[in-house]
């Protein structure tokens, strides 16, 4: 009985405690039988809760700190206890509490609700009207409809320049964003064009206000530091502002292109000459690109495949003669890629040039889908299909975001290319594309002054009239580049060429292009040029944390009014527009990774653009094991230490500083954090993960069958295939030993095939086969049946989550916060024997954070009888 | 209901038991079927387990002037065979005349049996022009293998109103895949766009006297067969 009133021993004994904790651990108990009845069944009820409800606490050896945990964990089970095991009568009081706050909040939810509802259902109710007035407007007369048209633009053009330039104070300008929020909230949910339209007029319009009154009231001129730290922030600011706006115009109205019909007669279909430029790529990369370019549908005399070789490899060239296709090589490779094409050029005749990287993989159906523009379009150059990756790239594995959320690629070939298009200004992209052999000619061949001649030969075709198409389905699918450091590599280059071109062939200069053409290049030019704006912003606020320096110089509160309005329209339209194909926030991650990187680049191409190599990006490789990349991350490593020192000086400041800065250096902390986390997300990415497999498994669903050797067939389902093998699923269990001959047949269109393969696992309903020994016949046909479907790559994106921009910047945030941790982890032994003590502190402060409690399991399961 | 036929366009294609495993699919699939052996072999009744060549069965009903219909044996809920009982040489010729002289008998015969089954469906002899002729079938179906004898016997003028089933497809052959590629090229109407493979567990399943459906529910066959099934219902639900 003692024990159990004041267990002092059996703390020392059992648990191990000092006397000191044994003893006030005994004091609170024996307390609590004097001034609580614990034997009452209320109490006991409670005890034989005690894993479901204090999980952190059940298994833990008894500490000082407990009584606390168990009072801060029992505070928040009072809010937040799962209904199944509350107490009725508390259950009742609390759904009670619910409903009156329920109440309060509906008097605001419900007009809202039927607001937004009526404003979601508005396109159709007034469609007729909508209809009737259009017609109307068909029948004014021309120079009526021109004045009308002049006297409406001029009255919007007075309308938003008093928006963007009239100063307000505090209260007015709360008064304007908050209806001007109002409004796009409402807008957000109607469907159709003219709502995304109107909101990216509200974001130009908040936007425009806030970098008007950014250049007009908060620079410092009276202090040389000021100024030159607020000049720079603001410059920055307005370079993002130019890219916001452009990128608002670019992709306002993406085109949707659809396939254009083919003539039945194939005599008027044009020869086709397809391209496979290599260089130093490994021929096991090559041959499926060369094997599914074999099978695609086109007539037999009227594609020639040549596999231009730069590597002058026998291997490349005996293989090239074993499948039949025409081998390329020539003595040099000046020029690169671009002269590798040149040189291909002088040696064929085709009336269409197809090109495909060495590593994309193109379907039966490209040439069936693209070449139809041509014959619609005599003066059409181009048309290109978007690059699809069959592997994650580094940010898609190491971050485990692969097929559930869209890319970085994503938004370009998904979005910008299709917005491009609508004003005739899809570019080039150097692969998964087809171009008109007199177009290229007529520009005398590809364009060899930069090192991205994809995009500089689209230019030249634009100046010289001609047209180009992008069609958004996904016709080829390549290998993403395997590491972080091949990934930047390439980035790198693409930068260095994108503003080489900028400056030597300047889209905004110079004869031949309209001014949306113009407008699409200057944009995919200055996109990135992103490096520095992106390291300012990185590190603005410690301008004023360390130096003192007032970068923007306003009141804190009116700089929110200013700032947060902007951002929040921004990323509204941009949630709207890009959604699908880039989530909220996710850019800024992507951009902070290669920010420090190609800034320097960018700006030596800017001042010099002579200079700089072409690099080849390393492809098909495989990541051995887990590790950091602690050469890609150490820019960001140093970032994060200087924002950590400008959380200190925070500190410092709080305490030491005048006590009208308090809310500034509150908003600066905030941005310090924010900062901090999103370079958290990119050291995050540095944490390489392990590739498991040396070729890409390629998830899917199809129809097969397989065939084993004593002549039975079962049916299966493809669910995973790459060029050495297949998973299959079976409906009925077969045990085979290892090694076993199984074949699998596919179908394809009408037609099937066979391919006899070897069991290499077997695991009740899933079978996995491997295909070493098809001869190069049965290669073609088994690429076709998988990597070459036509409907292959279509439904990539199905995994996709719906864009929320708040619940995208909850999770960047607490990817910002695994980054640090997987940093931690990855430090050699003697520098996390030093960080040791501070995780232990965080570890510590931690466990007093209530849990959710554990879902209550009944203590017997009957068990489920099969009907 | 339905009535259709099976034919091989020679013998020894399969047809008998690819009418066997359509039967039992069908009635898997919630049909009332009966499955009428035409074929004076009489041996349709081994694939559902029953005796093979019994005595009794419609031919000999017929030539009896008994009643017909006394003779079907049920299979289980909804699947009933009837036989065609022992016949000599002479009878059987004798039937045929029969037949021939009274072109309405089995159309008499299926309309007495419309509100009864869903699907009626008949075995048809390789000659016999008056077993193949007399009944009247929605659905008339030419069983073939991919091989040169098939594809000699396609050659003369055939009818078109019947369709072409593929039987015992490997698609391992290269001679089968291209044969059926020439099928489809100039057969594109008729043939039919299911093809049934080649399966150990067919032959497997008539040594067990069973349809393959019940024999082997798991295999590449059956799963051909219930496609096949499918199409017939669509096919049948077109036409009534």
């Amino acid at each position: 009985m003692t024990a159990r009133l004041f267990p002092y021993t059996h703390l020392r004994r059992e648990q191990n405690c000092t006397r000191f904790t044994a003893f006030i651990l005994a004091l609170i108990q024996v307390c609590g039988w004097i001034f609580l009845r614990l034997e009452s069944p209320a109490w006991q009820a409670l005890r034989e809760q005690h894993r479901q409800l204090y999980p952190h606490l059940a298994d833990k050896r008894i500490t000082l700190g407990d009584p606390l945990r168990y009072l801060t964990q029992t505070a928040w089970l009072l809010l937040v206890r799962p209904a199944a095991q509350t107490l009725p009568q508390r259950q009742r009081t609390r759904r009670r509490l619910k409903g009156y706050l329920m109440a309060v909040f509906s008097i605001v939810q419900r007009p809202w609700n039927l607001l937004s509802d009526a404003f979601e259902q508005l396109p159709t109710a007034i469609s007729p009207q909508v209809r009737k007035g259009s017609r109307w407007w068909g029948a004014v007369h021309w120079p009526m409809r021109k004045l009308l048209y002049i006297a409406i633009g001029a009255l919007a053009v007075v309308l938003i320049f008093i928006c963007v330039t009239e100063p307000f104070g505090y209260l007015a300008q709360l008064v304007f964003v908050v209806l001007l929020w109002a409004i796009a909230m409402l807008v957000r949910r109607m469907p159709g064009r003219f709502p995304t339209l109107l909101l990216i007029a509200l974001s130009v319009i908040i936007s425009c206000r806030y970098l008007w009154w950014r250049y007009t009231s908060t620079l410092n001129w009276s202090d040389k530091l000021d100024l030159v730290c607020g000049l720079i922030l603001l410059l920055a600011e307005t370079y993002s502002w130019m890219v916001l706006i452009l990128g608002y115009v670019q992709t306002s109205w993406p085109l949707n292109r659809k396939p254009a019909q083919l003539p039945p007669d194939l005599n008027l279909w044009p020869t086709v000459d397809l391209l496979i430029p290599t260089y130093n790529e490994e021929l096991s990369v090559t041959r499926g690109t060369v094997y599914a370019a074999l099978g695609i549908d086109w007539p037999k005399d009227k594609l020639r495949i040549h596999l231009l070789d730069d590597g002058n490899r026998a291997s490349f060239k005996m293989f090239a003669e074993e499948v039949g296709i025409n081998y390329i090589a020539r003595t040099d490779n000046r020029h690169a890629k671009a002269g590798n094409l040149n040189h291909a050029l002088t040696q064929i005749d085709g009336d269409l040039v197809a090109i495909f990287d060495c590593d994309h993989m193109p379907a039966r159906s490209f040439l069936q889908l693209t070449v139809g523009w041509f014959l619609r379009d005599p003066k059409l150059a181009l048309v290109q299909t978007p690059h699809h990756f069959l592997s994650p790239d580094p940010f898609e594995r190491n971050l485990g975001t692969f097929r559930n959320r869209p890319n970085e690629g994503e938004l370009f070939y998904g979005l910008v290319q299709d917005g491009n298009d609508m004003w005739n200004a899809a570019f080039f992209c150097g692969s998964c594309a087809i171009v008109r052999r007199t177009a290229i000619d007529s520009i005398g061949g590809f364009a060899v002054e930069t090192v991205t001649e994809d995009a500089h030969t689209a230019l030249r075709l634009h100046r010289n009239g001609w047209n180009s198409a992008y069609l958004r389905i996904p016709q080829a699918a390549g290998l993403a580049t395997e590491s972080l450091s091949a990934h930047i590599g390439q980035r790198i280059r693409w930068a260095r060429g994108m503003v080489q071109i900028f400056r030597t062939d300047n889209p905004l200069l110079g004869k031949g292009l309209t001014v949306f053409q113009r407008v699409c290049y200057a944009n995919a030019m200055l996109h990135f040029l992103v490096g520095l704006p992106r390291l300012v912003f990185l590190t603005a606020p410690l301008a004023f944390l360390l130096l003192h320096a007032y970068i923007i110089y306003a009141p804190a509160l009116m700089i929110l009014l200013y700032v947060l309005p902007h951002m929040i329209h921004a990323s509204l339209t941009n949630s709207r527009m890009q959604g699908a194909y880039r989530q909220t926030f996710w850019g800024e991650v992507y951009e902070t990774v290669l920010a420090w990187y190609i800034a320097r680049p960018t700006t030596v191409a800017l001042f010099s653009p002579s200079r700089g190599k072409f690099n080849v990006t390393a492809k098909g490789g495989m990541m051995e094991e887990n590790q950091f990349d602690w050469q890609t991350a150490k820019p960001y490593l140093v970032l994060s230490v200087l924002n950590v020192l400008g959380l200190g000086f925070a500190v410092w400041r709080l305490f030491t500083g005048p006590a009208d800065e308090i809310i500034t250096i509150i908003v600066s902390v905030l941005w310090v954090i924010y900062n901090l986390l999103i370079i958290g997300a990119a050291v995050a990415v540095a944490a390489e993960v392990r590739q498991v497999r040396h070729t890409h498994r390629v998830q899917t669903r199809l129809p097969g069958a397989i065939k084993l050797a004593d002549g039975h067939r079962y049916p299966c389902e493809l669910v995973d295939y790459s060029d050495g093998g297949v998973g299959l699923l079976l409906n009925q269990p077969i045990a085979l030993p290892v090694g076993s001959l199984v074949s699998l047949i596919l179908q394809r269109g009408n037609r099937e095939f066979v391919f006899s393969g070897s069991l290499t696992r077997s695991h009740d309903l899933f079978m996995g086969l491997n295909f070493a020994q098809l001869p190069a016949e049965q290669k073609i046909e088994f690429v076709q049946c998988t990597f070459g479907r036509a409907d292959a790559w279509l439904d990539h994106n199905s995994g996709f989550e719906a864009d929320k921009p708040v619940q995208s910047l909850r999770e960047i945030l607490a990817l910002g916060a695994k980054g640090y941790y997987r940093l931690y982890e990855y430090l050699p032994a003697w520098m996390r024997h030093l960080a040791r003590p501070l995780v232990r502190v965080l570890q510590w402060l931690g466990s007093f954070f209530p849990r959710m409690p554990k879902a209550s399991t009944p203590l017997i399961s009957g068990p489920v009888s099969r009907s | 209901m339905i009535a259709m036929s099976l034919q091989g366009i020679r013998g020894g294609v399969g047809t008998s038991t690819t009418l066997a495993a359509l039967s039992f699919a069908l009635s898997s699939l919630g049909q009332k079927v009966l499955v009428i052996d035409m074929c004076p072999e009489n041996a349709l009744g081994l694939h559902f387990n029953l005796d093979y060549a019994p005595a009794e069965g419609w031919a000999r009903a017929t030539l009896d002037q008994t009643p017909w219909y006394e003779h079907a044996w049920n299979i289980e809920s909804g699947l009933d065979v009837l036989p065609y009982g022992t016949l000599t040489d002479v009878d059987v010729l004798q039937l045929d005349q029969l037949l021939r002289d009274n072109p309405p008998l089995w159309s008499t015969r299926q309309a007495s049996l419309a509100h009864s089954v869903d699907w009626v469906l008949f075995d048809l002899p390789q000659r016999l022009p008056g077993h193949i002729a007399n009944p009247r079938c929605e659905i008339a179906l030419n069983v073939l293998n991919l091989d040169a004898a098939s594809h000699v016997l396609l050659q003369p003028q055939r009818n078109s109103a019947q369709r072409l089933l593929v039987n015992r497809f490997d698609p391992a052959s290269q001679f089968q895949r291209d044969l059926l590629l020439l099928w489809q090229h100039h057969y594109a109407q008729s043939l039919l766009p299911i093809h049934l493979h080649a399966d150990e567990a067919m032959a497997e399943a008539l040594a067990r006297r069973e349809p393959v459906g019940r024999y082997a529910p798991g295999s590449l066959i059956a799963q051909d067969i219930i496609s096949l099934a499918s199409w017939c219902l669509l096919r049948g639900g077109r036409l009534e």
